[in-house]
């Protein structure tokens, strides 16, 4: 799981320019599954989806396109995704990020945490990491 | 078409006489000759803008243009450039801005924005993509630049990115800036050519990619930027903590601070301000541009004195200098305050403090009197500071004279006042005083712009490098210098990277981090790139010729080249610029007139673009 510490942000968007990077194989901030939105002159949030443990969105999916994988991970099947942002609503942290018609959901790059990795102030870290 | 990696591959045209929008395709030879940004803003400026015609009229042309690096992984790859004729000093203007709008621009699909023509009324331009729109905005003139930005947002939503004018533009006041994102395209007045345009404001969001020629190389070449810039001691060390005061102190005790309008000198206070204080007293938080792990912007409050409760972002150090040491005031409240109004007017922070410098000298001398003005303006009266950027931000009173710089100021002022009107080719100057930094003299005189310091930088070879240090008041090796990183310089505003990242990159290292994105063979080394450095400032320079420029104008303001410092490490020192000058032509490849020989424009295949 993904933590976020606002006091360390800078607003630099590098974790959306990676991201997409890492799932795209092309630059465009549209499509990042991790979302800095400003709030200028104040820093901003950084948005994303968690994975938390409640996981409210799967309830609140009408067309089961959300579910559990065996390790207890989010799974989303973008052919059943109608995009009416039902689980975006139910979401307790937030909006999620879309790319314009459907969410999009960290899926933590398959452990490589890119975002992680390239963010300059260590504003994002792994849960239980400091 | 298979667009470029690295590029959106197209120019926008708007114009907005007929309220009518042309979409290109970015031409492949003006990338391979012209990189991007500056260099693109140089080539069509030169090709498409009538000669000598009026910059506040319709004809004049304005271009955002970003380059290849804008809005990719590269650090500090946050800027865009706007290129047009300038209102204040008649000639080239390239202005360069962070923050966010220049990669927004681009991932909206367009390298070059182009705008011409006038709009009978007052208008914004949104642009989604593909789709561009021109808007009416009546109900935002009037606005100022940080109230549009909110207003704007709240009609469209945070996605999208603003540049806007503020009242200063409407009214075309000459030093007017564009504010884009709470950062300015600050110099030459590109807000008062908006203003003339009745375009109030650029509204943009995009969703393209940008593609990358080598994925896995890109990465790699940006981890090791990345690193670079960690273990800098500018880039990683004293700018994030600083801000970009982190110079003020060395500057300083190396001589180049001017204080009260270049006159030399103390005031009460002067000894407490510098990084330190700014830090101690005013920073609340990083803050940085796109993609820059640098992070050299503040969030500042005032945390007491009278202007207790004050915001700005920054106040950068070109600030505390023209509000603090140029007007003999050491209130650091003011100092951001008044930065803060230069953004709510939207007026360029340098030119306004170098201009409220040279009013308080008119002021002691007897030029401007309390009558004409209103108030006392003397040096160290932070009231007078404030009163006068509302004077000029409003245009009203003595703000009508001063808002157009010193150059114009002084003439209408009359009486000796030319000799201390602290400007170059009618751009006021910055915070380096070339008396303490030959090589900084000769930049100023040179510069395509007029009076700058981003078009070479050799203070910081002269007063702030550990090694490879030169000596600040000697003329030898200062025309080779200030040519050299005049040609790098124009390749770092073309490629859309801020001129900080070079403090820890080397031109190797960036040549490398662009070979990899966009793959194009004529930029696989750094010699190929500074040669198109060389031809973008040879281009500017010719179209500077064009518009009536001549040799004599490469001068400074008679005060840097007959008075001396009474004391400091720079006593007794003006600036022998003409020898620096002769040495500088030559290198250059220019003849005496300072115009780009034959033979040069040949060997930068520059020859058809110019006579064809």
């Amino acid at each position: 799981m993904l933590k976020f510490k606002k006091d360390k942000c800078i607003g630099c968007s590098i974790c959306e320019v990676i991201c997409s990077m890492e799932h795209e194989g092309n630059i465009n901030t549209k499509k990042a599954r991790i979302r800095y939105r400003d709030d200028w002159p104040q820093i901003g949030k950084v948005y994303f989806c968690r994975n938390c443990a409640a996981k409210p969105c799967i309830e609140a999916c009408k067309e089961n396109a959300l579910a559990l994988d065996s390790d207890k991970n989010l799974m989303f099947n973008v052919d059943a995704c109608t995009g009416c942002f039902d689980c975006s609503q139910a979401c307790q942290f937030g909006e999620l990020p879309t790319d314009g018609k459907y969410p999009l959901f960290c899926d933590r790059c398959d452990g490589a945490y890119q975002c992680v990795n390239w963010c300059p102030t260590k504003a994002l870290t792994k849960a239980g990491e400091k | 078409m298979m667009i470029k990696p690295g590029y959106s591959g197209k120019i926008l045209t708007i114009d907005l006489t007929k309220r009518s929008f042309m979409v290109n395709d970015l031409p492949e030879d003006l990338i391979e000759k012209y990189l991007g940004a500056k260099g693109f803003g140089a080539k069509i400026l030169y090709d498409e803008l009538p000669p000598n015609c009026d910059p506040l009229s319709p004809e004049n042309i304005i271009m955002f243009a970003t380059g290849p690096l804008t809005g990719t992984l590269v650090p500090a790859s946050s800027r865009s450039v706007i290129v047009t004729k300038s209102p204040l000093t008649g000639i080239w203007l390239d202005s360069n801005c962070g923050g966010t709008f220049g990669p927004e621009l681009k991932s909206a699909g367009f390298d070059i924005v182009k705008i011409i023509g006038k709009a009978d009324k007052p208008v914004y331009v949104l642009i989604k993509d593909n789709e561009i729109l021109i808007k009416e905005s009546e109900e935002l003139w009037g606005t100022d630049a940080l109230t549009t930005h909110i207003c704007l947002k709240k009609k469209y939503g945070e996605d999208y990115k603003i540049a806007c004018i503020g009242e200063a533009g409407e009214k075309q006041v000459l030093v007017a800036s564009v504010i884009a994102e709470g950062r300015a395209f600050g110099r030459g007045g590109p807000g008062a050519v908006l203003g003339s345009k009745n375009l109030k404001a650029l509204v943009v969001s995009g969703s393209n990619a940008i593609n990358i020629h080598n994925y896995h190389e890109f990465m790699i070449a940006n981890r090791e930027a990345k690193n670079e810039i960690a273990i800098s001691p500018d880039t990683g060390g004293s700018r994030p903590k600083f801000g970009t005061s982190s110079i003020y102190s060395f500057i300083r005790e190396g001589g180049a601070l001017p204080v009260k309008n270049f006159q030399g000198g103390t005031y009460p206070g002067a000894e407490e301000v510098d990084e330190h204080l700014l830090v101690k007293e005013l920073y609340d938080k990083d803050r940085s541009c796109f993609a820059c792990p640098i992070a050299c912007s503040k969030h500042s409050t005032v945390k007491k004195g009278k202007y207790s409760g004050k915001f700005v972002e920054g106040p950068e150090y070109e600030n505390v200098w023209s509000f603090g040491a140029q007007c003999g005031n050491s209130d650091i409240g003011a100092v951001v305050y008044a930065e803060y109004l230069c953004d709510y007017y939207g007026i360029d922070s340098i030119s306004v403090g170098n201009t409220i410098g040279f009013a308080m000298e008119c002021f002691e001398k007897g030029l401007v009197t309390k009558e004409q003005l209103g108030f006392e303006c003397r040096f160290g009266n932070d009231e007078a500071i404030i009163k006068l950027i509302h004077l000029i931000g409003k245009r009203e009173g003595f703000g009508e004279v001063f808002g157009q710089g010193v150059r114009k100021a002084s003439k209408e002022i009359g009486s000796d006042s030319k000799h201390f009107a602290m400007h170059v080719k009618g751009l006021e100057l910055p915070a380096y005083d070339p008396r303490a930094a030959f090589g900084m003299g000769l930049a100023y005189a040179t510069s395509d712009r007029g009076g700058c310091h981003l078009s070479a930088f050799p203070v910081k070879t002269e007063l702030l490098s550990s090694n490879h240090r030169i000596d600040p008041l000697s003329i030898e090796f200062k025309a080779e210098l200030v040519k050299n990183e005049q040609d790098w310089f124009s390749v770092i505003d073309s490629l859309g990277i801020c001129l900080f990242a070079i403090f820890a990159l080397g031109p190797n290292q960036i040549t490398d981090l662009l070979y990899c994105l966009t793959g194009q063979k004529s930029f696989s080394s750094a010699e190929q790139l500074i040669n198109i450095g060389e031809r973008i400032n040879n281009l500017t320079r010719l179209f500077n010729l064009r518009e009536g420029l001549t040799a004599t104008d490469d001068t400074l303001p008679p005060r840097l080249l007959k008075d001396t410092l009474q004391e400091g490490p720079s006593k007794g020192q003006t600036v022998p610029l003409e020898e620096m000058l002769k040495e500088y032509y030559l290198i250059r490849g220019w003849n005496q007139e300072g115009r780009p020989t034959a033979k040069k424009l040949q060997q930068l295949e520059l020859t058809n673009d110019v006579n064809g």
